[in-house]
């Protein structure tokens, strides 16, 4: 599914997506997915197909609403998975050729109409292990307060960010979520949730986020 | 006598008459001169800024507009150099000394540049979400330098002293004139009062009714000092005056994240409602622009004449429920509930009457011709 592919003829299947690479002439190389068509000249180097935030038509937040609560002690740190909606991108080089949904599109308001914004939104189980997903978020929750706190969803600040990836599953960066105060701050690290994962490219700062709502 | 001396007589004296200018031979050459050189310096230095801008990404001051300015600056300068040496300078126009003339030209001409520049760069700069914010304050900057290098140009030029008189009698002039510029005073004053009120800022996608009920609606282009210019759905520009956008009805499309949308679907009184609601939920649920929070409701509105009216209130982006926008998301909706309706047996009805006779109705059924011959 998601790696790096040579320049031929050949069929690859992305989730449910299927994309063709097909020889038009000694040189040429016609690319299909969907409705989209592209001519590629063959050359040396292959192409990649790589995971990408699920930004839709460009949104900076993901909100995952759990399936259960989750309740943590005073002074103690959790880990768990979530099941995550993931892009994939199709790249010549640095050169994005072809950009679309792995998982289902759905967006919802975080905040209130007023001040709040529009997010890419998904609902998961909380899971102690990684589940069966083609895209997974993986969070730690820290309590440093001397209350239980409880949560039932994230927020998460997904614009640009780099993301991970096997050949079957995508990751975003591991999630460390902070409780200070009854606002836990969030922050996508850019860190690989764990090891003998790939990168999609360089990861590059993004800001902490406070989750008001 | 030496050489110089020679060329130092007045030579325009027979065709100047009295020679009024005083001009010398040596003078005129050496402002020939001056001239020459800045030219030559003016053409050099905008070969040199065109070449650059080839290269630059700096283009919003490295540009053929700054090469045009530079060349003019030096020509400029050096017309003044050359005026001085053949001594023109020390004369007056209309009392006022040539000198000081151009040098208040010159002072109003490169505010101007600046005040241009100036407003360019903050326009380049400025990030693409402040961008309507930094448009206004670009041009309010803009203006006001203009404004103040003209007082000062005019001060420069000697005629701050005649300036009080001037503003006196612009005053009186200015009551005769409001009365004939009334309009354009009454856009300026709507203008300064909708930056302050911000009922609607560059880019947003509005909706206006005026007094007579006419409804336009776009996307907000450009707000000037008279008039607002909004580009309609249909990629036309509408110019409107200021003082009639203040006074109509602006309904901002985007101004929140998200809105409600509301549709009426109306359904056959022999339909199952409830099961109609269901179908209508699902396609909401499932249709990726109707936002999962706030959830999408449906409930029966409405007993009509001839439907039972459900209404559905679904929250939406705003930004993809206007302009070309709506193709993708609301029209898509209403097709896909449409084909849900349909493919459940549920009967969106044309409207029927009943209608109930006084006296019993009597129906003479005829036959074709040929069915007549046969019986």
């Amino acid at each position: 599914m998601f790696g790096e592919y040579q320049l031929r003829t050949q069929f690859v299947k992305v989730g449910d997506t299927k994309i063709h690479m097909l020889e038009e002439t000694e040189e040429l190389i016609k690319y299909r997915r969907d409705n989209v068509r592209v001519i590629l000249k063959k050359s040396r180097g292959g192409f990649r197909i790589v995971p990408a935030p699920a930004e839709g038509y460009g949104v900076k937040l993901l909100l995952i609403d759990f399936e259960e609560r989750i309740m943590i002690p005073p002074r103690e740190t959790l880990y768990f998975y979530l099941t995550a909606p993931i892009e994939a991108e199709v790249l010549l080089g640095d050169t994005v050729v072809d950009r679309f949904q792995i998982s289902c599109e759905k967006y919802a308001l975080y905040g209130t109409p007023e001040i709040g914004a529009i997010a890419r939104y998904w609902r998961s189980g909380v899971y102690a292990s990684e589940p069966e997903s083609p895209g997974l978020i993986r969070i730690m929750i820290t309590n440093k307060t001397n209350k239980w706190m409880e949560m039932d969803h994230v927020v998460v600040y997904i614009a640009g960010t780099v993301m991970f990836y096997s050949y079957y599953r995508a990751y975003y960066p591991l999630v460390k979520v902070e409780f200070k105060s009854d606002v836990p701050e969030v922050n996508n690290t850019g860190e690989p949730p764990r090891e003998g994962l790939t990168p999609s490219k360089k990861p590059l700062p993004l800001p902490n986020f406070l989750m008001r709502w | 006598m030496s050489g110089s001396n020679v060329l130092n007589t007045t030579v325009f004296s027979g065709t100047l008459g009295t020679a009024p200018f005083g001009i010398t031979l040596l003078s005129l050459i050496k402002a020939g001169l001056i001239l020459v050189a800045g030219f030559v310096i003016a053409k050099l230095i905008k070969i040199q800024v065109l070449k650059a801008t080839r290269n630059t990404t700096y283009v919003w001051i490295i540009n053929e507009e700054t090469a045009s300015a530079l060349y003019n600056l030096i020509l400029f300068i050096a017309l003044i150099y050359s005026l001085e040496e053949i001594g023109i300078l020390s004369y007056k126009l209309w009392g006022i000394p040539l000198s000081n003339l151009l040098t208040a030209i010159l002072v109003f001409y490169f505010s101007y540049l600046l005040a241009k520049k100036s407003k360019d760069y903050m326009l380049v700069r400025a990030p693409k979400s402040k961008l309507p914010e930094t448009q206004v304050k670009a041009k309010l900057f803009y203006y006001t330098v203009v404004t103040v290098a003209f007082f000062l140009a005019l001060s420069i030029a000697g005629i701050s002293g005649e300036l009080g008189t001037l503003l006196a009698a612009a005053g009186i002039t200015g009551i005769v004139l409001g009365f004939s510029a009334q309009t354009v005073v009454s856009n300026f004053v709507s203008g300064v009062f909708m930056y302050f009120d911000k009922p609607l800022q560059i880019g947003d996608a509005v909706r206006l009714r005026d007094s007579s009920g006419n409804i336009l609606e776009g996307i907000v282009e450009d707000m000037r000092i008279l008039s607002t210019r909004i580009r309609q759905w249909d990629g036309t520009l509408v110019r409107i005056p200021n003082e009639k956008l203040f006074n109509s009805e602006i309904i901002n499309l985007q101004r929140y994240p998200a809105r409600r949308t509301t549709i009426t679907v109306g359904i056959a009184y022999s339909a199952d409602a409830d099961k109609a609601i269901e179908t209508i939920l699902k396609v909401l649920n499932e249709e990726p622009y109707v936002l999962a929070k706030p959830e999408p409701r449906v409930y029966v509105e409405d007993l009509g004449n001839s439907s039972v009216n459900l209404v559905i209130w679904a929250w939406v982006p705003s930004a993809l429920w206007t302009g070309q926008n709506i193709l993708r998301s609301k029209y898509q909706l209403l097709q896909k509930i449409k084909a849900a309706l349909d493919r459940e047996g549920i009967e969106i009805p044309f409207p029927q009457r009943v209608n109930w006779f006084a006296n019993e109705l009597r129906v003479k059924v005829e036959g074709k011709p040929e069915e007549k011959g046969e019986a």
